[in-house]
């Protein structure tokens, strides 16, 4: 489970990114956090997983304060960032294993995930080339397979599906909805509301850095009856 | 013709930089960065302008001035082919706008000429700037002449050859092996030659007065002088223009110009449209061997701190820019020291055995040399002071890591460690090999020497963590920006400076306590180690979350 509360965080003194954001995210669900650009999702989702500090607020994952108790709460996620251009010169492998010896996993369970994910997601031929040498959306795969090689409690991805052909995104939502399936909670920005739309038990709609909707699909096409996702978003962010 | 000018000039106005920075440094910030550059410059073109104007004078007093430009057609083109090699790649090959023009409606020819003039336009620059001085102070001594004009336009023709020339042979290069396609790969090879190049050059003039304007005439005059024999081996083709500007002939000078002209078209429209394919073909990086279960299991679970110290060792080694401003700066100076030798007259050696003779009156010069060469050794490589910096974009991954942050600092310091041991190990080593030959001082000097040294490059290396904790330069675009344009090397060699001016004013004005001085220096460092250390557990953390 994932629990913000009272989230503020201001880059300059003008304007807050994000305003005494409060959310609870709970177990086994996939949400997606949707928004214009500029409306602090990645703001959110940085100060969630530990790369920005939080001016005010907290924030809970798996009941670990970011604050007090950040190792044990950054090993509950895996993140996937959406600039997937880090570790251009190590080979494929080679970022699988670190990410394996920085999370502490077996070598049989990792050996099992990397073949697996890896397989699934069409990258296992060329883990032994050098990242720099992969195309965006390979990148975005190889960090997506590291994201997931130690198995965590919570899924974490800033704009996912951002550069994969359709094969590759088909598997990313089935490993979703996998990993939802499993109890396991998955929580992902997007600008694509038709992935959201299909893939998502909940929905948090942001704007300005406050939350303008968070619950189901069905509860606010009940508030906007006969009106298309897309038509939604827009009168609640305009 | 229009639109390919057109381009050309665009392609060369947006790929200028001087200053990396992804907020694009304004251009007053430009011109300021190279304002500052060209008076930093002035001092040495100065002195090459005077030599120049000493030598053509002294010279011209034998009618012999021409001697001066004869030598300076072999540099120009030996400092052009220097820049091709390494321009040619980045600019036809490697570059970023590629994908960008592959698309746009234009002719193979158009695309590979557009791309040539901006190269040429890059390296006239750079070439101008160089050869500069030294026409300046011909022009000074005799004058302007005819000869000087003949100097510039073969310097012009031999520039687009030489472009064109080089552009061919990697192409070809390229379609025998992919393997070369690597970018990488490719400029480690193309910097070591131009090393061993620039080593040559080092030894062809090594035992020259360059202080003596006539001593370097008479050895030009000679053509005993091993500089212009290299320069000569290197370029034979170069003897036509040679003889022109020394002895100047109205068919030799056509047939030259038409040969040059024929060579030029005909290697643009034959080679362009091969020229374009490679460039389209181009990943960046070569594939290589498949996915096993064997290559899959190679590998041993490693703790957080030797998986960080190993990726920070891998990405030091395999990233080009790295590899030359922060490994290979440790191999080098040993090479140079040894090319010093090799050509010696025998002279050094009687250095090193007054010099070891001084030692043993005076042991404790031993402890400030090795804590002096330990502190330039750890300062020189770069590594702890640009180890955030070179993080860039990336950094956020130190802060989503399950792992103490001190815990990935120390990966880096270590790794900073290693490198600086490539050159403190030998030295180590020498001292060691040095007091069994020639010092025999007591045991006991020789582990305080080794002691300093380690304790310097423990205190150099956390201080260039810790001035890059607080200050990284993490906006860039361009590796080198993060190790060559990074503020962080001058604290920390100023920083070193400072250590090693503090002990040579110690031992050679504090007579009577000296000893208990450095000593004290030595406390001190490591009571700053520790500092730093524990600054480093509880700081580190709030400090980069920061920036």
């Amino acid at each position: 489970m994932i629990q913000l509360s009272n989230l503020t965080k201001s880059y300059t003194k003008a304007k807050k990114a994000v305003d005494t954001l409060s959310l609870t995210i709970s177990d086994g669900s996939i949400t997606a956090f949707i928004g214009p650009n500029g409306a602090g999702k990645t703001t959110t989702l940085k100060m969630m997983t530990g790369i920005l500090k939080p001016d005010h607020g907290d924030v809970l994952i798996n009941s670990y304060s970011m604050a007090a108790q950040p190792i044990e709460a950054k090993k509950q996620f895996g993140f996937v960032s959406d600039n997937p251009d880090s570790f251009l010169r190590l080979k494929g492998i080679e970022y699988l294993h670190l990410m394996g010896d920085i999370y502490e996993v077996s070598m049989s369970d990792r050996l099992e995930r990397i073949e697996n994910y890896t397989k699934r997601l069409g990258i296992y031929d060329t883990l032994n080339d050098k990242i720099l040498s992969y195309s965006h959306g390979m990148r975005q795969k190889i960090m997506i397979c590291g994201a997931l090689i130690h198995q965590p409690n919570i899924l974490i991805l800033d704009e996912p599906l951002t550069g994969l052909d359709p094969q590759s995104a088909f598997e990313l939502k089935e490993i979703m909805r996998e990993f939802s399936r499993s109890g396991k909670t998955i929580l992902f920005s997007t600008h694509v509301l038709d992935v959201a739309e299909r893939l998502c038990d909940k929905i948090c709609i942001i704007h300005q850095g406050k939350i303008m909707y968070d619950g189901t699909l069905e509860a606010l096409k009940e508030q906007y009856p006969n009106t298309s996702l897309e038509e939604i978003f827009l009168k609640v962010t305009l | 013709m229009k639109k390919v000018i057109t381009l050309a000039l665009k392609l060369t106005k947006t790929s200028f930089v001087l200053i990396d920075d992804k907020k694009k440094a304004s251009g007053k910030k430009q011109l300021a960065f190279f304002l500052l550059l060209i008076v930093l410059l002035i001092p040495n073109f100065a002195s090459f302008g005077f030599m120049t104007y000493d030598m053509t004078s002294f010279l011209a007093t034998i009618n012999q001035e021409q001697v001066i430009l004869a030598l300076l057609l072999q540099i120009g083109v030996s400092i052009i082919i220097f820049s091709s090699i390494f321009m040619v790649p980045s600019y036809l090959f490697y570059a970023k706008d590629i994908e960008k023009l592959l698309p746009l409606p234009l002719t193979k020819v158009q695309l590979y000429c557009a791309k040539l003039i901006q190269i040429h336009i890059y390296q006239m620059g750079f070439f101008l700037l160089l050869i500069l001085p030294f026409v300046v102070g011909y022009t000074l001594a005799v004058g302007f002449s005819t000869s000087l004009l003949l100097l510039g336009f073969f310097l012009w023709m031999n520039a687009i050859v030489t472009m064109i020339a080089t552009s061919i042979v990697l192409v070809l290069i390229m379609s025998v092996s992919p393997w070369f396609k690597n970018k990488d790969a490719i400029t480690l090879i193309l910097s070591m030659i131009s090393l061993g190049f620039a080593l040559y050059i080092n030894y062809s003039i090594g035992g020259l007065d360059l202080s003596d304007p006539q001593a370097i005439a008479f050895s030009l005059i000679q053509g005993q002088q091993s500089l212009a024999q290299g320069f000569s081996s290197f370029l034979p083709h170069l003897s036509a223009s040679v003889a022109m500007i020394v002895s100047f002939n109205w068919i030799t000078f056509i047939t030259y110009v038409v040969l040059t002209l024929v060579f030029i078209t005909g290697s643009i429209v034959a080679f362009a449209p091969i020229l374009v394919n490679i460039m389209a073909s181009f990943s960046g990086s070569s594939s290589t061997k498949k996915m096993t279960l064997k290559s899959l299991r190679a590998h041993q679970i490693k703790p957080a701190i030797v998986a960080l110290t190993t990726k920070e060792i891998k990405l030091l080694f395999r990233t080009p820019i790295y590899f030359f401003n922060n490994i290979l700066v440790m191999l080098i100076l040993p090479v140079i020291f040894g090319f010093s030798f090799i050509q010696g007259t025998g002279e050094e050696m009687i250095e090193v055995e007054a010099l070891t003779t001084f030692i043993t009156n005076q042991p404790l010069i031993l402890v400030v040399v090795c804590a002096g060469l330990s502190a330039l050794f750890s300062t020189i490589n770069l590594v702890t002071p640009t180890s955030i910096s070179r993080e860039g974009s990336s950094k956020f991954h130190m802060l989503l890591y399950p792992v103490e942050m001190s815990t990935q600092l120390y990966a880096k310091f270590f790794s900073g460690i290693l490198v600086s041991l490539i050159a403190i190990l030998p030295l180590s080593i020498m001292v060691i090999i040095l007091n069994l030959l020639y010092m025999q001082l007591g045991v006991i000097w020789i582990i305080a020497s080794l002691l300093s040294m380690l304790i310097v490059m423990i205190f150099m290396n956390l201080f260039g963590l810790l001035v890059d904790v607080y200050h990284p330069k993490l906006v860039w675009e361009n590796e080198q920006a993060a190790v060559k344009q990074n503020i962080n090397f001058l604290f920390t060699f100023l920083g070193s400076a400072a250590l090693i001016a503090l002990m040579v004013y110690t031992l050679f004005n504090l007579n009577d306590i000296a000893e208990w001085m450095i000593l004290g220096i030595h406390g001190a460092l490591l009571i700053a180690s520790v500092l730093i250390k524990r600054i480093i557990e509880t700081r580190s953390m709030d400090v980069l979350i920061e920036h």
